[in-house]
């Protein structure tokens, strides 16, 4: 690679970056109106980058298609039906507008139908998979399978009926220990992140996001 | 004695039966009301009318369809007490979910309802940006969007002359699952109660901002706090046809649970035997 | 906004005045509730730079084994014995998301390690911009084994999409086709990862999860788990770098920091002051 596109992808890069988290930052935490000016023309810029990024992406996918069914690669007949979904979409939304009566049946009739089957059908998955995994076979599955079974029936209907008090305890636990868990988990996310985020700003990473010089 | 080891496809098909069964014979499982739910319902009933309420969030139109189970005897609740609401979606989804929730209550005139566009409720667009622009639309709705769904001006819908900023809001109803970011904006910073008609799966995570805001978040719990809004509201909906299948299903998980334990002490036993 | 400094430049030497007046300039320059929040930030700064800093002196820290990521090295010895790939699933998140980074850090070790033993990695992504940086990391861990010319574009990663759903019905279709020896999730999950570990166990791969969010998904189904910032450690480790590996023990002091005003807080609270609450900005 040459040496002038290693400056564009480190150097640049990370002065924009820099740009716009001292700006995000400093509108954040300091009281300064022309900060947050700056930080909110940035936001939008972000946006428009953001919109720009989507058809960019559409192409990709366009792209990489297209190149699959011309060489009538796997899949080739999904991916002709994928793209023409893709642009009956596009023009029925342009043209019509997302918030017709129209594209609200047709969304309705198809995408929301479908996403719904398989929100249905998770629980399948979830009962053959708590029938598998949750065995006792030690002190941490133990406690693991009770706390699953706890949880997914204290909240029960015909457990409630028979003892009202069975949802306050599993208020308690979804609100005590597993709360505690949770916000563990991601306090030390949001750490791990940033730290993240500090390698590769300062190119410290070494796998594969890292700034390859060749 | 042996036991089996299960395949899946046996446990899937016991869990489309215990789907079936209440569809052809509801079973009309009893459920317990709860004392959150009560106070919402309170709440919303004390309201004055001509007040405000907002309904908007982030989140995907699946997920949510589990909170239209509750939103939808809120909807005929507030068309009922006279109040007036303004949807404000911050996600594509949001928008056409909770313009179907208030479609599929029936409150609009054109259903005999008491609800007539533009003076007692108003579909606002998609506003992109989350947390930024929600934020904007409290600050001032006009700097945030600037027409309704159909593109009408925002200044000829006699409801948008009431409302300005985040000081003309009575409550927020959140129905989607980015409630935190309703909690943080609109309760904490600026003191507007909300409710969340939660799926059960984030009334998990978000209890804890009912403890934080006492007297200020409320929260359902997915179809079961569906059902509950439905019998104070006096009507038959998700709620009910659901809670038969939950009750079932709910079961069944907990005896599945039962079954694969003693189907390991079972293989155990036979290990031991062998050896 | 230098209007706003007045106060430090009128400094009243009177005794019992000037911290109250030094405070009031830090009000007015400082949004109100978010000083504890700025000096902790400028503290992790200062933390990862030391830890660096460490590192590059010559300090060295030892991460504890992570069963899962032994687990994952197995998983490529038992594709390469079984003939099958390996599957690699980056979440549903863009790159924006740093759990999603972390997965394609694995991604591409995992990839380096299978193509040395002539086992493909294969992946899927909804975001398009995964897709590009996802096939960018194969073709270069191909170059990296010194086998570039095993590498065939457009093989080794598909796009399902950026719903959730679609995304979980077309990778589970992924799995079911390819018969992968062993899966890692690594990256962004939601309840998509019920359907795909489902899948996975049905054709009898060793599952590796690890996210932040739905951690209870993860756990219920697949056989190995990295937890929390787990899956930060590992993406470090698996590089095998020693300045990443540093910046992992700056974590762990800052999670030590964040231990300690937790015990502060709760003591405070038991005692009856909310001193530290109001610090936090709460």
């Amino acid at each position: 690679m040459s040496k002038s596109l290693i400056y564009v992808r480190t150097y640049l890069v990370r002065f924009i970056i820099i740009v716009g988290l001292l700006s995000a930052l400093a509108s954040w935490y300091l009281v300064s109106p022309q900060v947050d000016t700056v930080f909110n023309e940035l936001s939008i810029w972000n946006m428009m980058i953001s919109t720009f990024t989507l058809f960019v992406g559409l192409l990709t996918v366009v792209s990489r298609y297209v190149t699959n069914i011309t060489r009538r690669g796997a899949f080739w007949p999904y991916q002709i039906y994928a793209l023409i979904i893709i642009i009956v979409w596009i023009i029925m939304g342009v043209t019509v507008g997302i918030y017709s009566d129209i594209y609200q049946t047709a969304f309705l009739s198809t995408k929301i139908t479908l996403h719904i089957a398989i929100l249905g059908q998770l629980i399948f998955f979830m009962v053959s998979g708590a029938y598998r995994v949750f065995r006792m076979r030690n002190l941490r599955t133990a406690l693991f399978a009770i706390c699953a079974a706890s949880v997914a029936t204290l909240n029960s209907p015909w457990l409630l009926g028979v003892f009202p008090e069975a949802d306050k305890i599993s208020f308690w636990l979804l609100n005590n220990p597993a709360m505690a868990g949770q916000r563990a988990l991601v306090i030390s996310g949001a750490i791990g992140g940033l730290f993240l985020g500090f390698r590769l700003l300062f190119g410290l990473e070494k796998g594969a996001l890292r700034v390859t010089e060749a | 004695m042996k036991v089996p080891e299960l395949k899946s496809q046996y446990i899937w098909v016991f869990i489309f039966l215990l789907y079936l069964v209440p569809i052809f014979f509801p079973v009309g499982a009893p459920f317990q009301m709860s004392e959150i739910t009560v106070e919402i319902y309170k709440y919303i009933d004390k309201l004055p009318p001509g007040s405000i309420v907002v309904i908007g969030g982030s989140s995907v139109f699946a997920f949510d369809l589990e909170s239209s189970a509750a939103l939808i005897p809120a909807i005929r609740q507030m068309a009922r007490r006279g109040l007036r609401v303004v949807t404000a979606p911050f996600s594509v989804e949001a928008a056409q979910f909770e313009r179907y929730a208030i479609d599929a209550a029936r409150v609009d005139e054109k259903y005999g309802g008491p609800w007539k566009y533009g003076r007692d409720y108003v579909l606002l667009p998609y506003m992109p940006g989350a947390d930024a622009a929600m934020v904007s639309f409290l600050t001032d709705v006009r700097s945030a969007v600037k027409t309704d769904v159909y593109g009408t001006p925002l200044d000829q819908l006699p409801l948008m002359k009431d409302f300005r900023n985040y000081k003309d809001i009575a409550l927020w109803v959140c129905p989607h699952w980015a409630f935190p970011m309703v909690v943080r904006y609109a309760t904490a910073e600026r003191g507007i109660p909300s409710v969340y008609f939660a799926q059960a799966a984030a009334y998990a995570s978000y209890t804890p901002y009912m403890m934080m805001y006492p007297g200020k978040v409320w929260m359902t719990n997915g179809f079961l706090g569906g059902a509950q809004y439905e019998k104070l509201e006096g009507m038959r909906g998700l709620g009910h046809a659901a809670i038969d299948t939950y009750t079932l299903v709910s079961a069944a998980y907990l005896i599945f649970i039962i079954l694969g334990n003693i189907r390991m002490i079972a293989s155990l036993r036979e290990e031991e035997g062998g050896s | 906004m230098l209007e706003n400094f007045k106060y430090i430049f009128v400094i009243y030497l009177k005794p019992g005045t000037m911290l109250p007046t030094l405070y009031s300039a830090v009000e007015q320059v400082i949004r109100p509730g978010r000083g504890f929040q700025l000096a902790f930030m400028i503290i992790i700064g200062i933390l990862c730079y030391l830890s660096y800093h460490m590192g590059k002196r010559g300090k060295t820290w030892e991460i504890r084994p992570i069963e899962a990521l032994e687990a994952t090295y197995e998983g490529i010895g038992r594709a390469a014995e079984m003939g099958r790939p390996v599957m690699m699933l980056p979440g549903i998140s863009d790159l924006g998301n740093p759990q999603t980074l972390a997965g394609l850090t694995v991604l591409g070790e995992v990839a380096q390690r299978g193509a040395e033993i002539g086992v493909p990695t294969v992946t899927s992504a909804s975001h398009s911009a995964v897709v590009s940086a996802a096939e960018a990391i194969i073709r270069s861990a191909y170059s990296a084994a010194g086998k570039p010319e095993l590498y065939t574009p457009g093989k080794y990663v598909r796009w399902f999409g950026w719903d959730q759903f679609a995304y979980a019905v077309g990778a589970a279709g992924h799995i079911l086709e390819e018969k992968p020896a062993m899966i890692i999730y690594l990256g962004y999950f939601l309840f998509d990862t019920i359907v795909d570990a489902e899948t996975g166990s049905r054709v009898g791969a060793i599952q590796i999860g690890g996210t932040i969010g739905s951690l209870d998904m993860i756990a219920q189904f697949c056989d190995y788990i990295l937890i929390g910032e787990e899956i930060y450690a590992a993406a470090a480790s698996i590089t095998k770098d020693k300045m990443a590996i540093s910046t992992i023990a700056g974590q762990d002091w800052i999670k030590l920091i964040v231990v300690a005003i937790m015990l502060l807080g709760v003591i405070s609270m038991a005692l009856g002051s909310k001193y530290i609450l109001d610090l936090l900005g709460v």
